[in-house]
């Protein structure tokens, strides 16, 4: 602390000053400090962006990290989504369905496996606590974790997208923009039933809820959902699919932000998760 | 400093803790209570996984809550179930969970290096956790607190499978810690704080029973302490009439040691510890 004349009897006065106040007078300006830093932080986090989640995402936490241990629960979803792609396919084709319909109801295959089974993982190894008080909390790796699986599953759709289409003739944009399209649905509708329902079990029951609709419609009326998927526009369902991934990013940035932890950890405080 | 003002929790119609008001500087502070006292829920409000129903809980002087990630980039947390993955070494989930707390890559490969040597688990870094002992597993959980150099560092139940030279060496690492971080160690063993601490905060019946330094604390059970040699078949009846906080045979006879209000002849006094303080708030819970 420098030192400085004080008027009225000068450093010495100000020594003893010190010397009775001292302590507490340190402590109220580092406190005083402290306050004052904080609050310039403060505002400087407020507001979450995207460019903030997406570094917090990939670059903070990174996809090694963010899937580190994971090996198995992505082969595991990989070969059951495969094989599931396979089976659908070849009965939804000896029933007269469309191709299209198929891609439709299949293109979420890989992202609900590997959150189910990731979920199942974690929620395994009794982790939640800890993570909970790091910086990036289990909600920011959720959150990540769901986008990467878009972007797997926005891979792994083009793959088969383009197997479909030689394999059957079909059309191989319309199948990828309709797999597109169905994908970025799916995991609104799965983070909007995580963001309502403050908890997995409600994103699992939207989940299921998307499954069931579809096979219930293909059920009652295949003739519609077939002309659906074969007759509009292309550009409909990628528009429909890029306005998907741009909610889907907002929800994500919601699950991360203080207030839904806030709500999730009240609705939670009688259950595990 | 960590301050919680006025702090309620309720879990729906249930209220675990009440108008809890503490404050927290540097230093080691325990947090003792039996079991279901509330504990839990206290370091659970204080490391965010909670939030209070009223009050508020303020680091320098801001809400936690707003302060969020600036917060918790602050705060080391050893949970009573401390969570790990069988398949990973303590060297790659302590990378994970740096990462998680947002270290700097480079600083982290070092840091992990030194916490692994502080805790003994050097020349087991590269074993899957999965083989590794209760001893062992708390002592990866204790790096994992550390890691981040916190400013506040939470212990729930810390010394739950360690062996007592791991305890020793455990309390030696907190002792060289506290000159510049709060450390809160939570705990039913009055031995893992009784010697380390400088506050003892005491929960009972959902609010704060006493906050303050072990020998004040002691101080206000001075001149109840006593001890006496009785015969066996008398000792039940002692039990009845007084709170007999330790007993130990001593040939044909039996030494116990209990509470009183007043001395009698034949009875003599000794200086109450922590222990005593502790059975005689919770003997009887």
């Amino acid at each position: 602390m420098p030192e400085k004349h004080c008027g009225k009897g000068g450093i010495a006065d100000e020594r003893q000053r010190r010397g009775i106040y001292g302590g507490r007078l340190e402590k109220g300006e580092e406190k005083e400090q402290a306050v004052r830093a904080a609050k310039v932080l403060l505002s400087e986090t407020a507001k979450p962006d995207f460019a903030g989640f997406m570094i917090d995402t990939f670059v903070n936490i990174g996809v090694k990290q963010l899937y580190a241990g994971m090996a198995d629960v992505i082969s595991i979803a990989f070969v059951i989504t495969v094989l599931s792609v396979y089976l659908l396919v070849q009965v939804m084709l000896d029933k007269g369905e469309s191709i299209y319909a198929a891609a439709f109801c299949s293109a979420p295959l890989l992202y609900a496996g590997i959150f189910v089974l990731s979920w199942i993982k974690e929620r395994g190894s009794g982790s939640y606590e800890l993570q909970m008080s790091c910086k990036y909390t289990f909600f920011h790796v959720l959150a990540a974790r769901m986008l990467g699986e878009c972007f797997l599953g926005f891979v792994f759709n083009g793959m088969y997208a383009f197997a479909l289409a030689l394999r059957y003739r079909a059309d191989g944009i319309r199948l990828f923009a309709v797999s597109f399209s169905s994908l970025m649905l799916f995991s609104l509708l799965f983070a909007a039933g995580l963001l309502w329902g403050r908890g997995i079990r409600s994103a699992l029951c939207c989940c299921g809820g998307w499954f069931l609709i579809n096979f219930l419609f293909l059920f009652f009326a295949p003739a519609v959902y077939g002309r659906l998927l074969q007759e509009l526009p292309v550009l409909l369902f990628i528009g429909v699919g890029v306005c998907g991934m741009c909610l889907h990013i907002r929800q994500l940035m919601s699950i991360t932000a203080p207030s839904f932890r806030k709500e999730y950890t009240n609705a939670a405080n009688t259950r595990c998760y | 400093m960590l301050q919680i003002q006025d702090v309620t929790k309720n879990y729906q119609n249930f209220v675990a803790l009440e108008h809890i008001n503490l404050e927290f500087e540097n230093g080691i502070y325990g947090l003792l209570a039996p079991n279901g006292a509330g504990k839990t829920t206290l370091l659970k409000l204080i490391t965010t996984l909670l939030f209070p129903t009223e009050g508020k809980i303020l680091y320098d002087g801001v809400e936690i809550r707003k302060l969020d990630a600036l917060y918790r980039e602050k705060l080391g947390f050893l949970p009573q179930d401390f969570g790990y993955y069988r398949e990973y070494t303590p060297e790659k989930y302590l990378h994970y969970i740096g990462v998680l707390k947002g270290m700097e890559r480079r600083e982290l490969q070092d840091k992990i290096g030194q916490m692994l040597e502080l805790v003994g688990l050097s020349e087991h870094k590269n074993k899957k956790m999965k083989k590794f002992s209760g001893g062992m597993i708390q002592r990866v959980g204790i790096a994992q607190a550390l890691l981040n150099d916190p400013q506040i560092l939470v212990l729930d139940e810390p010394t739950a499978g360690l062996d007592p030279g791991e305890r020793m060496r455990f309390r030696k690492i907190l002792t060289s810690l506290s000159k510049d971080k709060t450390v809160l160690v939570s705990t039913h063993i009055v031995s893992d704080v009784e010697f380390i601490a400088n506050h003892i905060v005491m929960l009972k019946d959902k609010k704060v029973h006493c906050n303050d330094t072990v020998e004040n604390i002691c101080k206000k059970l001075e001149g109840s302490i006593f001890e006496t040699v009785v015969e066996e078949e008398e000792l039940s009846g002692w039990e009845e009439r007084y709170q007999v906080v330790s007993r130990r045979r001593e040939g044909r006879d039996i030494v116990i040691r209990f509470i009183s209000r007043n001395g009698r002849q034949g009875w003599q006094p000794v200086k109450p510890g922590l222990e005593d303080v502790f059975l005689f708030l919770y003997g009887k819970e």
